[in-house]
């Protein structure tokens, strides 16, 4: 989506290294090369909290606090770590509050409401209605399944970040990565097998 | 590799970072298990429709709200900020406090200068003010003269205190000297070379020196300084002799200060008798041939003494002095007194009974207020 830009401007900005502008930002105070960084990761960092949270404004509003707290905290950051490993970490933590305040607060009201267009997924024939039914079941899953597994699946499979760099967000050894992931697919998997077969059986 | 083993490993296969060996050998399993097939098959389902959930986009200006975010951290500056980081506030700032510290300091001043007044009127010294060209020294006077009653029978530390003063007592000679054309020579040493003033007295005081020689400096009738008597151009006197010449010519006070001498814990002399004096005419002309410095030097502290005037009997009170007296040579002393000034009064404070005040060993304090001769 950003891609397209053909201004000069981009072009520099996309020659800085992440590091190099945090530096920028630490020593000269250069608010201009924290947009860059914004502009560089707003767009993983707003998938990952809205595929933890399941609503686009919740998910609006957290990414915001993410970035705005990763300004505030610049100066910790140290460069021995990728600038994306440690907003990510920033990401998951407001991310994982944030859900465990709305579960706290909305009660499995919204599986309910959800639940809707699985009992009777005749309703959408279309192909692109029942993509977007899947889309909505997996959302559906991911936010039944325990915040830790759902960070599980979301870095590896969603973002496809490797088990190193995982374990180095997650601050965790690689062996307790994948065994959380092993446990974090079997509970999606199970999760949506409700779905699927009541589907296919339905079909 | 049995089914359990494989499914604890298949997430693992289906990420492909097992060895090739692992994964050989799940492939061979797999082929046969049709039961794991399965298993996998659901598994990687999983797999494939998480990551093909679409990616969202941000909000539109979701980067610009942020950035408008951090400029608004940028510029609200905290509270240590808030004070000194403008220019425009924070030199009127400066400014102010500039003023308040420089007002702060003035009124402590004057307060300071009112509470000096009060403490030295309640000693009685009050005509001896500040605004002296000694006043510095005038004011470590006091503070060296600040020693606990009991510490006078302590003759460790009454040694020790007694030399400062007579040290400092020196230095005050030596600076009036240029002030003073006929300033005493020798005079701080404690054991004084006594002027020829009276040859009765310095016998006498010789003879009360060696009593009281091993216990303390050999002064029996030691007149207390006080900052006006330092600039006094005169010989130095001691013994009870000395008393005398010193009403009719106040001398200046080489001697040591009465720094081990009591000063009440509020810093206020008090005096164990208090006599009030009249000067006679014929000491009083004796005084005024004294010299033209004397009289200058008396001008300028009578008008600086002007708070002190106030009060109604200072008017004619001319000169206020101290002195330390052996108990057993009071009766001499104010005979002494007497000899050379009308008492108009005798006052000895309140536990001190006269018959006491003989036996008693210890000195005592004694105030002598002098009167002018001719007024009232």
């Amino acid at each position: 989506m950003t891609k397209p830009s053909n201004t000069s401007e981009s072009m520099v900005s996309e020659s800085i290294s992440d590091a190099d502008c945090v530096r920028r930002i630490i020593q000269r105070g250069e608010t201009d090369a924290f947009e860059i960084l914004v502009r560089r990761h707003e767009k993983t960092i707003f998938n990952l909290v809205y595929r933890m949270l399941g609503d686009y404004d919740d998910a609006a509003e957290v990414s915001q606090e993410v970035f705005l707290s990763a300004y505030r905290a610049i100066g910790q950051f140290r460069g021995d770590a990728n600038f994306s490993t440690w907003l990510y970490r920033i990401a998951l933590n407001h991310a994982t509050t944030r859900r465990r305040s709305i579960s706290s607060r909305q009660q499995k009201t919204v599986p309910i409401d959800d639940m809707e267009p699985l009992s009777d997924p005749e309703l959408g024939p279309a192909e692109t209605f029942e993509r977007k039914e899947i889309r909505e079941r997996v959302q559906l899953a991911l936010n039944k399944l325990e915040p830790d597994d759902a960070t599980m699946i979301l870095l590896r499979d969603l973002q496809d970040i490797s088990y190193d760099e995982v374990a180095r967000v997650l601050e965790i050894p690689v062996g307790t990565v994948k065994s959380r992931l092993h446990r974090a697919r079997q509970a999606l998997k199970t999760q949506l097998a409700t779905y699927f077969c009541a589907g296919r059986k339905a079909i | 590799m049995n089914c359990e083993e494989l499914r604890t490993r298949l997430s693992d296969y289906l990420d492909k970072s097992l060895d090739a060996i692992s994964t050989k050998s799940i492939e061979v399993h797999l082929a046969s298990c049709p039961l794991c097939r399965a298993e996998a098959a659901a598994l990687n389902d999983c797999i494939r429709q998480v990551s093909s959930l679409p990616a969202v986009d941000p909000p539109l200006g979701f980067a610009q709200r942020i950035m408008a975010h951090v400029d608004e951290i940028e510029k609200k500056p905290n509270m240590w900020q808030r004070f000194f980081f403008p220019l425009k506030t924070k030199i009127p700032i400066q400014a102010t406090a500039v003023v308040l510290i420089g007002a702060l300091a003035f009124i402590l001043s004057q307060k300071e200068e009112q509470f000096r007044n009060r403490e030295t009127a309640g000693t009685g010294v009050s005509a001896v003010t500040s605004a002296n060209p000694v006043e510095k020294q005038k004011e470590a006077a006091p503070e060296l003269a600040i020693v606990p009653e009991q510490d006078v029978q302590d003759k460790g530390a009454a040694a020790l205190t007694a030399k400062k003063p007579t040290r400092l007592a020196k230095k005050f000679v030596d600076q009036a000297k240029p002030d003073k054309a006929q300033a005493p020579s020798p005079a701080a040493d404690q054991t004084p070379s006594r002027p020829p003033a009276s040859a009765k007295s310095e016998i006498e005081s010789r003879a009360e020196e060696k009593k009281e020689a091993p216990r303390r400096p050999p002064i029996q009738a030691q007149e207390v300084a006080t900052g006006r008597e330092v600039l006094r151009p005169s010989v130095d006197r001691f013994g009870v002799g000395a008393v005398t010449g010193g009403l009719s010519q106040p001398s200046l006070r080489a001697a040591p200060f009465a720094a081990e001498r009591s000063v009440s814990p509020l810093g206020e002399l008090n005096a164990d008798v208090e006599f009030v004096v009249r000067r006679r005419a014929a000491q009083r002309r004796d005084q005024l041939s004294s010299g033209s410095a004397d009289t200058a030097a008396q001008g300028a502290v009578a008008k600086r003494s002007a708070p002190a005037a106030a009060a109604p009997q200072s008017s004619s009170i001319t000169e206020i002095r101290w002195f330390t007296v052996q108990g057993d040579l009071y009766d001499r002393f104010k005979k002494e007194l007497a000899a050379e000034a009308s008492i108009e009064s005798e006052k000895a404070a309140g536990a001190l009974e006269n018959d006491f005040i003989q036996k008693s060993a210890r000195e005592l304090l004694i105030k002598v207020i002098i009167l002018s001769p001719a007024e009232r």
